[in-house]
Parts: C-alpha cells; structure tokens; sequence
C-alpha cells in the first residue's frame, strides 16, 4: 500500500515539473497537457505552423505558434471583430471548462474544433486562460525588468529607441515566446483598431492581457500598471516589430527550432511603392491606414480597397500554393478585382460561420474607420517602412493535421537592416 | 469610527466600478492624477444627473467613503476588483481581508450569474465558514429590455445562498445602490457587533 502511494507521490512530482525533452523525440514529455505547462514543452506536441514571408527574398519562412492560440485567435479575427466588449466579458463558465479540456487533450489538441455552440467569448477566455496558466509568461520572467525598463528611461528617448531595445529584447526570448508574443500584438492590434465597434482600444486590451504576458508572481496593481503601459506600447507600435527569420523552406518539424537564429534579411527597397503582395497580407483594419497615404482620390479608393481586403482569400490562396512569392501574385492583385466576386469568393465558409459576412460590415467597417480618424497615425508612414510583420486571419474552418498554417507576412518595404545598422550592437 | 472592509466581485463588465462609483459620487477617492480626473467628472456626474461611461477594465481600486447607518457613523473601505479572470492569486487575499462582499452580476447577462457561483465557493472556502456578509447583486437594471435573468431567478439563487439579500441595481440611474452597501454594513453589524474599546483597554491594564 505505502508502495503504491510512494509511486503515486512520485509520479505526481515528476510530472508536474514540464520537463524538456531530448531533441527529435516528438513524444510528450509529461501527460502532454498544455495548460499549466510551459510554452517551449508544449509547443512541441501542440503546436500549428504559421508561415510568413519574406517578400524580398521570396523565402518562406515557418514558425509555430500552439494550437490553441491559432484556434482561438482565426476564429476572434473571424467573429470577435465587431464584439463589444471582446476579451474582456465573460463566456459561460462550464463551456470554457470545456474548451479548455478540449484543447488540453492529445493528439488533437483541440485542432478539429468547430466552434458549434461555443460564443466567441468563451473562445475569448479560453484563450486568456491559457495565456494565463503558463508558468513562464508569453514575455518571459527571465526578461520581465528589462521590458520594463525601456519606457520612461533616458536611455531611449524618442519612440524609434524604444522600439529598437524592444526588438532586441524580443529577439533574446525564446523563438516560441518571440512567435507567441509577435502573433498575439498583431491579433491585438488589430482588435485595437477596431475599438469603434468593440470598445477595447489598446489600453483596455494591454490591461486584460498583461497578467499573461508581462507578470511576475504578487504582482501588486501599482507594478501591473505599468506592464500594462509596456504592452499598450507593443500592441501600438505591433507594425514596427519584425517576425524571426527561420530559415527553413519547408514545412517545419518543432526541431528545427535550434537552427533558426538570425532575423530576416530584408533587401532596402524604400523606393518601391506598397506591393499588392504586401496589402494582400495586412489584415483589413491597416489597409485603410496603408490607403490614407497618399492624398489622391482617398475616399472611394479607400472604401473599395477595404472592402476588397479580405485577407483570408490571400491566405487560403497562398497557403495553397505554399510559396507566396509576390512576383506571382502581383499580376491578378495589381487590379483590384470587383467587391462582388470578392464576396462571391467567401461561400466556400460553412454558412453557419458567416453572420459578419457581406456588404454591411464592409461599408461600415470602412466609414467608421474614416469616422472615427483613425485609420493612419501617420507616425508610422513617416517612419520609413520599419519591418512589419502581418499575419492574416485564417477563413480555415478547420486545421487538420497537414494544412495548419497561417500566413504571416513581412512586408517588403520593411528593413531590418535599415532598423538596426551594421555597426550598432545588438541590444 | 468603525471601518469595514468590503470587496466588490463579480464578472467583467458587469458594472462593479459604475456601482461602486454611483455610490463614491460625493466623495474623494484616493488621490491620483487619473482619479481626480474621473472625481471632477463624477461631480459633475451627480450634479447633472449623468452617467459617465467609461470601459476600461479595472485593475484594482479603493475607495473609502463615510457613511451614516442608522444613526452610526461607519468607514467603509471598498476595494473594486479586476473582474476578468486574471488576479486569481490575489483574490484570496482580498477574500482574506474582506469583511463583507458584494457580488454582482448583470441581468443582461445569464452567464455573468453562473460565474458567481464558483466566486462565492472560494469566500467560503479561504473564510472556512458558511454564514459570510454577503449580498447578492444584479445591476444594469435599468437595461430591462436587454434582460436575460430574472427577478424571480436572481431571489431563487439568494434564497440558495441561505437568504442572502438580494437586490436589482441600477449604477446608471443610482436605483438601489446605497441600500445595497448599507444591508451589508447591518450584516457585518449583526455578526462581529463592535466591541466596546475602552472597556477592552481596561482589560487590558488589569492584566
């Protein structure tokens, strides 16, 4: 009896430390749950791939990002755009508990899910929850000062500072926490920019996020403003941070993680104009801002580009053709095609994952985006084609095991090199 | 002057800080460039008769305010909670110290009801008794075409809580929020009467 108990307390204590596994073994290292289990164990069985671009050189690149984020995060962009109140009110209780059971059990993880009869706030919190529940948060302990010590600090002074420290120090986390935290700013980012409709602009959706991606233990609500204030600043600026460079063309297995060091090396090419190939992969709410550059006949061109922006038809297309060079598809994307064939091209959705689609949410999108002004702080167009990194809602209904990506993409007019010159250290 | 410590729970979005500021109208809260801010709007708020909406989420906020409850003059020290699930280690803290809780929820929302059940576990649990001042709260009363709970299922859920007292609110038009905070300052009285200081003190210097 003491024998069995002793073997019960021990296996109990082992597997409640997320153990690392030895490289190549694909296996779970525990009992393969991923709530309360840290993000570089997880993200080994659990995970989605997300792709992203490079424009310049033509190099696809591939990360992964969990399963559940990725779940949660195209079904948000898909429904949760127009959602008063997104992430920040609760869904029912029992039916997170549920989805959180769903997403916590292998081999599926929750990657077949359909959505039918959770609401979006119960995918809203689920997703929260996670976050929540890892024990190294998304901006990880191990650089928790150092994000905080950036804003307010004479050594940066001016915005562009700031951003340079941030992305040297997101470049020192680890890769599934630099995936992690550069795919959660964009989802944000975009919601943020939709704070007409859902009235979480980016300081209300830093102060709901912050517990899981910049906190320590006993935080008190004095040092919690503050990361709230750091992630505020990430969210806002998510267009100036850039996606690591993996240099892997093909479909990735979790262990090409260790070969993947350096960032994209985007040519400078400033004297381009914005490519099709990089709208295409911006999700709607910056393409009004990319579109309120130039001064020229604004609002009609604005108000088509937007409706035509549905990023999920690049994506699908792109993923299908798994090399989105921008030399192909810059012919039938030059031409901005008739807003009807574009929402002809939706049907293939399941009907019942449409209650946003059609003429009205494109014309309302796109007026209260010129209403509300703010569709271009023009900061970013001054600042001279900074890397972008995008990634694009899904329209995806469902991952399987062999198609589970999203795009991502680094725009081309972006330049690394140009952020950060030769001579200057890595910060 | 006796003070009471009362914590204010429940979902996000349901309206705690608007209660907890429809009550705060008239008086300063702790002294802050941001809180002045919202002081002088809510001033004018009480004057005018206005209901300021705000949507930021709150992390956590104290508010003290001076009250008269039959004939006694009672601090109340109020701390407003984050309602999204995100301090669940501080909760039990704040449960802790809590002296009587107020849980709200809105009666637009049926799922904001259900989250309190698992709230109202953990009082009892980190308090180790069943019998805690408590009142049971659905605000947003005044939204009643959007409604999607009840009268009769917000007293049956009181009732299930041993006779908790259960009230409709409305933050908005100020409906029921003095009473709300007033029953559970008489709970608080009724269960830890307050001891006589002098008399303790005597005590004391016998021993």
């Amino acid at each position: 009896m003491d024998k069995i108990m002793l073997r019960a307390w021990w296996r109990k204590v082992t597997t409640d430390k997320p153990q690392r596994l030895p490289s190549g073994s694909h296996a779970p290292p525990n009992d393969g749950s991923i709530f309360s289990v840290l993000l570089e164990t997880s993200i080994q069985y659990a995970f989605v791939n997300i792709s992203y671009a490079d424009d310049a050189s033509g190099q696809q690149c591939f990360g992964q990002i969990p399963c559940i984020v990725a779940k949660c995060g195209a079904y948000l962009k898909d429904h949760g755009l127009f959602v008063e109140g997104i992430f920040r009110l609760s869904g029912s209780a029992r039916r997170i508990g549920e989805l959180q059971h769903l997403f916590d059990i292998p081999p599926l993880y929750g990657s077949q899910l359909d959505w039918q009869g959770y609401s979006i706030h119960d995918a809203a919190n689920v997703l929260r929850r996670f976050l929540n529940s890892l024990p190294d948060p998304v901006i990880t302990h191990k650089s928790y000062n150092d994000f905080r010590n950036v804003l307010d600090n004479p050594k940066y002074p001016n915005k562009e500072a700031q951003v340079r420290r941030f992305q040297g120090l997101i470049d020192r986390l680890p890769l599934p926490h630099q995936f992690l935290l550069l795919y959660l700013l964009d989802l944000l980012h975009l919601f943020a920019s939709n704070s007409e409709f859902t009235r979480m602009d980016s300081a209300n959706l830093a102060s709901v996020f912050t517990p899981g991606m910049l906190s320590r233990n006993e935080m008190q609500p004095s040092e919690y403003k503050h990361s709230q204030q750091v992630i505020k600043f990430l969210i806002e600026n998510q267009t100036l941070f850039s996606m690591p460079k993996a240099n892997v063309t093909r479909t990735p297995s979790p262990t090409s993680y260790p070969v993947v060091t350096q960032r994209t090396p985007i040519l400078l090419d400033t004297s381009s104009t914005p490519t099709s190939a990089m709208t295409a992969a911006v999700p709607k709410s910056q393409m009004a801002k990319e579109n309120s550059r130039p001064a020229d006949d604004e609002e009609p061109k604005r108000l088509n580009r937007k409706s035509d922006a549905k990023p999920h038809h690049q994506l699908r297309h792109l993923s299908h053709k798994r090399l989105p060079h921008r030399e192909q598809k810059e012919p039938e994307l030059a031409h901005p095609r008739p807003i009807a064939q574009y929402r002809r091209s939706t049907t293939w959705l399941p009907s019942s994952h449409q209650p946003l689609e059609g003429v009205d949410i494109d014309a309302m999108k796109a007026a209260a985006a010129i209403r509300s002004g703010h569709l271009l702080p023009n900061e970013r167009r001054n600042s001279r084609g900074l890397a972008r990194s995008k990634t694009v809602p899904s329209k995806r209904p469902k991952y399987g095991p062999d198609d589970p990506l999203q795009v991502v993409h680094v725009n081309r007019g972006s330049s690394v090199r140009e952020r950060r010159p030769e001579g200057l250290p890595d910060l | 002057m006796r003070e009471y410590k009362l914590v204010v729970l429940g979902s996000g979005g349901v309206g705690k800080s608007a209660l907890v500021c429809s009550l705060q109208v008239a008086v300063q809260p702790a002294p802050s460039p941001t809180h002045s801010l919202i002081f002088l709007l809510q001033t004018v708020q009480f004057v005018q008769s206005i209901f300021v909406e705000k949507y930021d989420p709150t992390i956590e906020d104290s508010y003290r305010k001076q009250v008269e409850v039959d004939g006694q003059q009672c601090m109340l020290e109020i701390l407003d909670t984050a309602g999204t699930e995100q301090f669940t280690a501080m909760r039990d803290l704040y449960m802790k110290n809590g002296q009587g809780f107020i849980l709200v929820f809105s009666i637009t929302s049926m799922v904001t009801m259900n989250d309190l059940y698992e709230l109202r576990e953990q009082i009892l649990r980190v308090k180790d008794t069943d019998n805690v001042p408590l009142v049971l709260v659905g605000n947003k009363c005044d939204l009643e075409d959007e409604r999607m709970v009840s009268r009769e299922q917000g007293m049956m859920l009181s009732q299930q809580w041993g006779g908790k007292p259960f009230y409709e609110t409305s933050a908005r038009q100020k409906i029921n929020v003095d009473e709300v905070f007033y029953d559970l300052v008489r709970q608080i009285n009724r269960q830890m009467p307050a001891r006589d200081k002098s008399k303790k003190k005597f005590k004391c210097l016998i021993l």
